[in-house]
């Protein structure tokens, strides 16, 4: 194991010694472009609905720092949960590999509705399990009520006028990600062994 | 947002007719869909219920967007697949390089490396991190 680690480390100290030469300005400007979560409503990631809510709650000096904390906290609570549940845990059936799957797309800054096709991974990892009857009932439960909200929410938006009801219905996108990760989860912690 | 590694694909492009770019970048992003549903439903046997749940997933919004708009969200699929495939059958180094490649062209794939930790899989990080260093 040791050993093992060792290997791993060598490329990690080889990256960082060529880092600097090979565009650090580049990558700087990137990550610096990443600071504000889009704060538009077709924005579904977690981030991006903080920065709404903070938007309207705060004044926009405070605002800004209490969507960094929020998000930063957000994104190290859901990563640490994330690690702590798949650590060391079997994952021939992938299970852990579709719950790291939903907390990418959940951790996310930016997600438009076209990056909600990742979250087929999770989707064939949990029809598959319920077709061997491994799966759990809230999981197959919080799965069917993200597919009908990203089947029905689109039109439904589309036809309703603005404010009120359509605007808790733009929303949607959020209680997706929050809903296939916890799919994702429940698939995980109440994982029945495969017949 | 696109990383700075990702420009050269786009690059490349940018050398066609606007049209025949249009198709070959509508057409990669059609084989890359295909070939991560195949990865995908090889290794999560579906059985009877294969044709429902793709024919649902063909339908789905976000797979009509993405194809309306051009998006590249395929490719990121189709590389994470490989990933999970590659990691199935203790194939480390395809699997580390395959996740390079999608951490080159999106950030976000950065993530599961977490995956990879948890999994003990050092020696797919240490791909990763070799693969990532390329830029």
């Amino acid at each position: 194991m040791e050993g093992g680690r060792l290997d791993a480390l060598r490329p990690v100290l080889g990256v960082i010694a060529t880092l600097p030469a090979t565009g650090l300005k580049e990558w700087t400007e990137f990550f610096k472009s990443q600071g504000g979560a889009a704060p538009s409503v077709d924005n579904m990631a977690v981030a991006g609905f903080i920065a709404r809510v903070c938007n309207d709650v705060f004044s926009a000096a405070g605002a800004a720092a209490a969507r960094a904390i929020l998000v930063a906290g957000f994104q190290m609570s859901l990563l640490i949960a994330t690690y702590a549940a798949t650590l060391g845990g079997d994952d021939s059936g992938g299970e852990c590999f579709a719950l790291w799957t939903a907390a990418m797309v959940a951790t996310s800054p930016i997600v438009w509705e076209h990056y909600l096709v990742l979250l087929i991974i999770p989707v064939i990892v949990l029809a598959s399990a319920a077709v061997a009857g491994c799966a759990s009932r809230r999981a197959k439960l919080a799965m069917l009520v993200a597919c009908v909200l990203v089947f029905a929410a689109p039109p439904l938006r589309q036809m309703m006028p603005q404010g009120g009801a359509a605007a808790i219905i733009a929303e949607y996108g959020v209680t997706v990600l929050v809903l296939v990760y916890f799919s994702a989860w429940w698939l995980l912690r109440d994982h029945a062994v495969r017949p | 947002m696109y990383p700075p590694p990702a420009l050269p694909v786009f690059g490349l492009l940018g050398y066609l007719p606007i049209h025949a770019a249009y198709w070959t970048w509508m057409a990669l992003s059609a084989v890359a869909f295909a070939l991560a549903l195949a990865l995908l439903l090889e290794r999560c046997k579906l059985g009877g219920a294969t044709p429902l749940i793709v024919a649902l997933i063909l339908l789905s919004p976000p797979v009509t967007t993405h194809l309306w708009y051009g998006q590249s969200q395929f490719l990121i699929l189709l590389l994470l697949a490989v990933v999970m495939r590659c990691l199935w059958r203790r194939r480390d180094e395809p699997a580390g390089i395959a996740l390079a490649a999608a951490i080159l062209f999106k950030a976000f794939p950065a993530v599961i490396i977490g995956y990879l930790l948890t999994q003990r899989r050092w020696k797919a990080v240490g791909w990763t991190l070799c693969g990532r260093s390329w830029e």
